[in-house]
């Protein structure tokens, strides 16, 4: 199968590198914005990274469930994190995310690198299409649950 | 990248003002200044950002600049924030920048002193 490029994004941010490293991971149940981007939506209360290899990424809903987003594949403080990222999908479709942080000009570049697509099989160019026009899978999955509740309600 | 000189650019209330004026149509330098509650010289200062942020592009007519609103900078941000990671790191950033850094804050102190 052919190869199908990376998804690339990077920002910079007016922080030292390790206080950006622990904001990513550490804080990322502060700037995650859950209400819209988890498997749980509204539901959803904290996003978590476990700061180790091996360790989990997940999210807690309200109801008290556990949704596993990836597993931490690579933990270097505070150049670099990587993890598999599958949420709202089976681990046998997971992909791989790196996110790297390096000293800019007083500032600190946030490079992310999502990439593995190729693992999705048939459904590879549709997911990642939908990565990058925004909605993500995850959403457009609660989309199309939501408007399938309302289809319910309304029958 | 582009997309980032974009946000700082537009991170800025006077920036975004000078913007809003020359979508409705290109000017000099004065011209904006008189429109806005600051100097000559930090029109230019913020002109110059805009510029590196390709948002907005300058033609020189004799001694007079003139200044037009670019769209290339806009659409370039707006790719950005459509793509879910975009979105992601944008969320990030906005988080970031409300906890700066002592040493970001010092030198910013610094910058903003007459």
């Amino acid at each position: 199968m052919k190869e199908i490029p990376p998804v690339e994004v990077s920002i910079s941010v007016s922080l030292g590198v390790a206080e950006a490293f622990s904001l990513f991971t550490d804080g990322i149940g502060t700037w995650w914005p859950m209400q819209t981007h988890s498997v749980g939506g509204d539901r959803a209360v904290d996003v978590a990274i476990e700061g180790r290899e091996g360790g989990e990424l997940y999210e807690l809903t309200s109801a008290g469930e556990k949704h596993i987003w990836g597993t931490i594949l690579l933990w270097d403080p505070p150049n670099r994190v990587g993890f598999t990222w599958h949420p709202g999908r089976d681990v046998d479709y997971a992909t791989e995310v790196e996110v790297t942080f390096r000293p800019a000009g007083g500032m600190t570049e946030v490079s992310l690198r999502h990439r593995g697509w190729e693992k999705l099989r048939e459904k590879a160019e549709e997911i990642r299409a939908n990565y990058q026009s925004g909605w993500g899978d995850l959403v457009g999955r609660r989309y199309r649950e939501a408007a399938e509740r309302e289809r319910a309600e309304s029958a | 990248m582009t997309y980032d000189t974009v946000l700082v650019a537009l991170a800025d209330p006077t920036r975004r003002a000078i913007l809003e004026l020359l979508k409705g149509g290109p000017s000099a330098v004065g011209e904006l200044a008189d429109q806005l509650p600051v100097s000559r010289a930090a029109v230019s200062q913020h002109l110059r950002v805009l510029k590196d942020a390709q948002l907005v592009s300058e033609t020189a007519m004799g001694t007079r600049h003139i200044y037009r609103a670019e769209p290339k900078g806009l659409m370039e941000l707006r790719r950005y924030l459509e793509s879910f990671w975009g979105q992601m790191l944008f969320a990030y950033a906005k988080k970031a920048d409300k906890r700066p850094s002592r040493k970001f804050k010092k030198a910013q102190d610094r910058r903003q002193k007459p």
